[in-house]
């Protein structure tokens, strides 16, 4: 039952996600971008985290705390790149 | 470079060791090489990247009622989380989206960095209104609607948050 | 049995709350309305998810990493939407056609 369940997350998120890259493409400003590109990031670490068998799952969440941690840092970086217009 | 060691020794250690539990959960693995590496490890960091930590003289204590008081307000503020999203799911999946955004500017009465932090986090959290701009005692606040204006005055998180920062022994 | 219905229940009302944020970022006027769908959709979506897969890992050191990350999507979220709410307002970036301003701060006392 759950296993069901969880292929059909594993397409739900790819849909959520075509839904915040389309808001991503058509953003007006840089900051919608950001927006966007922020919460992709968290459907992608969910993403990465339902993809893992059963078995497996401890080697998928270093995947996700890395991807955490490094979009963390990627998005100050744009941020301030946005804010004093050099990094 | 060892000056935070003789200015502050007891945050010092506190620190590493919380670097050095961090490395140990990560890494998940508790033999003797592993806590050497740990050890050695969080005391350079420590070392080296001190001056981003402790900005300021002295550090921040905690007494064991302000952390029970913590622990309540966290509990509160995950209520408040569950009903944010509630509210939001609900405008947004209206049909005709009951809106009218504005900007407020508020006087916030907080004087230390870290309770400081965590109020304007929870504001974020909390049902329509999110953080736009925090100088010294001037807030800057975002609304859904004039209703969540108004609600922000009166609201129970903050002043469980002015009697957790009163009952701490101060800076 | 009891487990796996709780496993469901969290699994799906997560998406759904991450299915509101979406669809709030598609439907919502200007970017400070979307950062209200973005900071609290993603968290408790996130949340509900993660507190799924806590029923679902192996062992204990596991358990202990997806709280890890829970607690840094938590942490991260509303200082991330302060962040990029602070930016765009100092670009004075554009906002939806009804927006007012109100200024409490120059009034007596707090609030």
């Amino acid at each position: 039952m759950i296993e069901s369940l969880l292929t059909f997350l594993r397409y739900g998120l790819v849909f959520i996600l075509i839904l915040v890259l389309i808001r991503s493409f058509i953003g007006p400003s840089a900051a919608d971008r950001v927006v966007a590109i922020n919460y992709a990031v968290s459907l992608i670490v969910m993403l990465v985290l339902l993809s893992a068998p059963y078995a497996e799952i401890n080697l998928y969440l270093d995947v996700a705390l890395v991807f955490v941690l490094g979009a963390f840092v990627a998005t100050l970086g744009v941020l301030r790149l946005l804010e004093e217009g050099k990094l | 470079m060892f000056r935070h060691i003789k200015k502050d020794p007891v945050g010092f250690v506190f620190l590493s060791f919380l670097l050095l539990v961090f490395w140990l959960l990560i890494s998940a693995s508790f033999d003797w090489q592993h806590i050497l590496m740990g050890t050695v490890i969080s005391f350079l960091l420590m070392t080296f990247w001190a001056d981003v930590i402790f900005i300021r003289e002295g550090g921040t204590r905690f007494t064991p009622g302000q952390a029970l008081r913590l622990l309540v307000y966290l509990v509160s503020l995950g209520i408040e989380v569950v009903k944010a999203n509630v509210y939001v799911a609900y405008l947004v999946l209206h049909p005709r989206m009951p809106i009218s955004p504005g900007f407020v500017t508020y006087r916030l009465g907080l004087e230390k960095d870290l309770s400081k932090a965590l109020f304007l986090n929870s504001i974020t959290l909390t049902p329509g209104t999110i953080t736009v701009e925090c100088e010294e005692d001037r807030l800057v606040v975002h609304c859904f609607t004039r209703e969540n204006a108004e609600a922000v005055q009166h609201w129970p998180l903050y002043h469980q948050m002015k009697k957790l920062e009163g009952s701490g022994k101060s800076d | 049995m009891f487990t796996d219905i709780v496993i469901a229940l969290s699994l799906l009302w997560g998406f759904f709350f991450l299915m509101v944020g979406a669809v709030g970022m598609l439907r919502l006027p200007d970017i400070f309305t979307r950062m209200h769908a973005m900071g609290k959709c993603d968290t408790l979506g996130a949340g509900l998810i993660l507190f799924a897969i806590l029923f679902i890992v192996p062992d204990f050191t596991s358990g202990v990493k997806v709280v890890l990350i829970g607690g840094l999507i938590a942490t991260i979220n509303p200082v991330m939407t302060h962040l990029i709410a602070k930016t765009a307002y100092d670009r004075k970036d554009a906002v939806a056609p009804a927006t007012w301003y109100e200024d409490n701060y120059s009034r007596k006392g707090r609030g």
